[in-house]
């Protein structure tokens, strides 16, 4: 069991992510249509949200979805269910491995094969994400640690860089007053959307509570996380000039220079900081995806052993193994054949589809999750 | 055991991931280009072709010893992307654009038009945002070919003299490809580049700006008004300034220099660009060698207040003139103005009618070490 700051690292760590590739791109589409009210209406419906998932499932003490769905509804209904969610979590690592790949090719080895760097991600990916859900928590924690100066420098350095041009932001923002656009919502809601992972790291919590003493930092920082994510590209590519870069933030942190560092650009840093943390990212979308489709074969054993997770993770059925081995193999194969196949324009397409998908999906997970805890008390009533 | 033999696997890979090396050619099958110059050919013929010469620097031992040659290629072509495939056939290491730091646009070719080389240069992935551009005259052939003397690594010249690495000169405006790339496409705000000439026999000289209205140049400014130029664009310029009083001249060092400016919008139709100067200053040279008392530094603050006045009032006129924006007074009137479908036809009638208001404060603080 975990102390209950991981659950505030699960946040952190998909909000800070956020800024890699998806969420900006759509922020900076729509910069001159209602991008700030769209910002605070992502993050009012993105703490709401998160506040209410995480007060329904800390009802389950200890489970994850697969022990809740097993234990409150029928099991044709568990199935399809289970098995939507894992894939819904195995694209969301996805488009962030396949974002990444491509990334790697553009800003640091032109040369190499996409698959090369892929199979090399993976390796490391599908090996972590078949650890401990607790050990899973422990590195979250230590890559944010390390990360976390390096974010703080990279920004500082940013903000204070005479090259940045205010003028240019305060351009934007006064377009203020434009309507709120639906695709901005949901992609900004995005950064809000570390805490669906307690879907199987819940089973790591058992003390879980929500105290408004702290929780008001989620909205807070959330806010702050999404207009940097929008201004600090727009300072420094200008408000018409930031659409024509791809990765807008890897655009800007080229356009800074360390004088007086063994590497001067700024970009190799960012590279680095951002490439561990979005790889722990995708090890935590995986790991759930392969946790909750896991779920669907051995809901009995999930049951005997619900009291006691962690003997029970630290041995595996020999049948478990095999699961995990062609769905991860499977998973692998089609990643690699993807590398090759996709382009930028339908990543980013896919990467739109699926922030919308996201948006609605949550809205369900919340009232799928509302129906359980009825089921719960009315159980335990009888 | 499985588990810890996964583990031993990730830390593997993960250590595997650290070992970077050289891709999969060494060092010693790479040149660098460490500078590119873009031209239009001289032969009338060939006018709408590019000559694009390239300085690149081989990997050698000892960084310290003046050994390190570097090679020129140059090479006509239809297009940049067409001159490059050319010249790897003229030059038997694969050309690495990584390390690339300068990018010289020909006068000429800046007079017609730098958007399709700047579109190459933020589009091309592996030439960084922050290299320094600059518009060559006579040509850009002829700087990227230049070796002064003081040069120890290929193209280090180019690149020190560019930025504020080695020398500070007060005549150099440092512009990276980024800030280039965003003032073509920003509205309200114009791209400006350093000129860089050859001096015969082995020196480069940075002192003039080059004005562009988009992405053609349209006019320059002198060192004086580069310098000028700087002081209102940057904040605490390292430089000196001379000035006349009656019967004397001082020069002064600038200690600390700020500048602001606000858009008055007087009445529909007018508007004023006020600018205000701030300054602290050291004298360092006195003509006539007479003590400076304090009535008479108070005398030289007034004719410096004066000089900054009337030069920088003549600057922002003759910038008016020629049309160009390069201090994105125009963006900062967009940026101030709530009415966003107006404001550019708004500051498009405004803009030729532009008043300049100049408030100087530079206050000369000591007389140096003597008096």
């Amino acid at each position: 069991m975990v102390s209950r700051r991981y659950y505030y690292y699960l946040f952190l760590m998909s909000a800070v992510i956020n800024i890699i590739n998806l969420v900006p791109r759509v922020l900076i589409f729509t910069r001159f249509d209602g991008v700030f009210w769209s910002i605070l209406l992502a993050v009012a419906y993105g703490s709401l949200t998160m506040y209410m998932f995480t007060r329904l499932i800390i009802k389950f003490e200890g489970q994850g979805f697969p022990e809740i769905f097993n234990t409150y509804l029928p099991k044709g209904v568990v199935i399809p269910l289970l098995i939507l969610y894992s894939i819904f979590w195995f694209v969301a690592g996805s488009i962030m491995l396949l974002s990444f790949v491509d990334i790697t090719l553009r800003f640091i080895s032109p040369d190499i094969s996409a698959r090369a760097v892929m199979t090399g991600f993976l390796i490391l990916v599908v090996g972590a994400s078949r650890f401990k859900t607790t050990s899973i928590l422990y590195a979250t924690e230590i890559v944010l640690l390390l990360s976390f100066p390096a974010m703080v420098f990279i920004l500082i350095k940013a903000l204070i860089n005479p090259a940045f041009n205010w003028d240019s932001v305060l351009q934007v923002l006064t377009y203020l007053w434009t309507k709120p656009k639906l695709v901005t919502v949901t992609g900004a809601s995005f950064a809000f959307t570390g805490y669906v992972n307690l879907a199987i790291f819940n089973r790591s919590f058992n003390n879980l509570t929500l105290k408004l003493r702290h929780f008001w930092l989620v909205p807070v920082s959330g806010l702050l996380i999404l207009l940097v994510t929008l201004l600090v590209p727009i300072g420094y590519h200008g408000s018409i000039g930031v659409e024509d870069h791809v990765y807008s933030w890897f655009s800007t942190a080229d356009s800074l220079r360390m004088e007086t560092f063994i590497v001067e650009r700024v970009l190799y840093l960012f590279y680095i900081t951002y490439l561990s943390m979005s790889l722990v990212m995708v090890v935590i979308y995986w790991h759930v995806g392969l946790e909750l489709f896991k779920g669907c074969f051995n809901e009995k054993e999930d049951k005997k052993d619900s009291g006691d997770k962690e003997t029970d993770t630290g041995k595996k059925s020999r049948k478990n193994q095999w699961i995990e081995a062609i769905l991860l193999f499977t998973v692998s194969a089609s990643m690699i054949y993807l590398t090759e196949r996709i382009n930028q324009v339908r990543l980013a397409q896919a990467g739109q589809w699926f922030l919308n998908l996201r948006f609605f999906s949550e809205t369900f997970l919340i009232l799928l999750l509302m129906f359980l805890v009825w089921r719960k008390r009315r159980s335990a009533r009888r | 055991m499985r588990k810890s033999l996964w583990a031993k696997l990730c830390v593997i890979g993960l250590l595997m991931s650290l070992m970077s090396g050289c891709q999969f050619k060494d060092i010693d099958k790479r040149s660098f280009v460490l500078a590119i110059g873009v031209d239009r050919p001289e032969d009338p013929e060939a006018k709408h072709l590019y000559e694009v010469t390239l300085k690149t620097g081989l990997p050698e031992g000892d960084p310290t010893a003046r050994t390190q040659e570097s090679i020129m290629i140059t090479q006509v072509a239809p297009s940049i992307p067409e001159a490059v495939r050319l010249m790897k056939s003229k030059i038997d290491k694969e050309l690495d654009f990584s390390h690339c730091k300068v990018v010289v646009y020909g006068q000429a070719l800046a007079r017609e038009n730098i958007g399709t080389v700047l579109d190459w240069t933020t589009r091309r992935r592996d030439l960084q945002l922050i290299m320094y551009c600059a518009v060559g005259v006579p040509n850009a052939k002829e700087v990227i070919q230049m070796q002064p003397k003081t040069e120890r690594v290929p193209g280090n010249a180019l690149i020190l003299s560019l930025s504020k690495d080695g020398s500070e000169s007060p005549f150099v405006h440092t512009v990276y490809a980024f800030d280039l790339a965003r003032k073509v496409t920003e509205s309200g705000i114009d791209p400006i580049m350093p000129i860089v000439h050859t001096q015969h026999p082995d020196m480069l000289v940075v002192n003039k700006l080059a004005l562009f209205n988009k992405s053609k140049m349209v006019g320059t400014l002198t060192p004086d008004e580069t310098r000028l130029f700087n002081l209102l664009a940057t904040k605490n310029l390292i430089t000196s300034f001379r000035i006349k009083t009656e019967g004397n001249a001082f020069d002064y060092n600038l200690e600390s220099s700020k500048s602001e400016y606000k858009i008055n919008n007087v009445k529909a139709g007018k508007a004023t660009v006020s600018y205000k100067i701030k300054g602290a200053g050291t004298i360092e040279l006195n003509d006539e060698g007479i003590p400076v008392t304090g009535p008479v530094l108070r005398e030289v603050s007034r004719a410096a207040n004066e000089q900054w006045e009337k030069d920088v009032k003549a600057l922002c006129q003759k910038l008016q003139r020629l049309g160009v924006d390069p201090l994105g007074w125009g963006l900062r009137y967009f940026s101030r103005s709530w009415d966003n479908k107006q404001e550019v036809q708004q500051w498009r009638e405004l803009y030729p009618e532009l008043d300049f208001q100049v408030k100087a404060n530079v206050e000369m603080k000591y007389t140096g070490l003597i008096r």
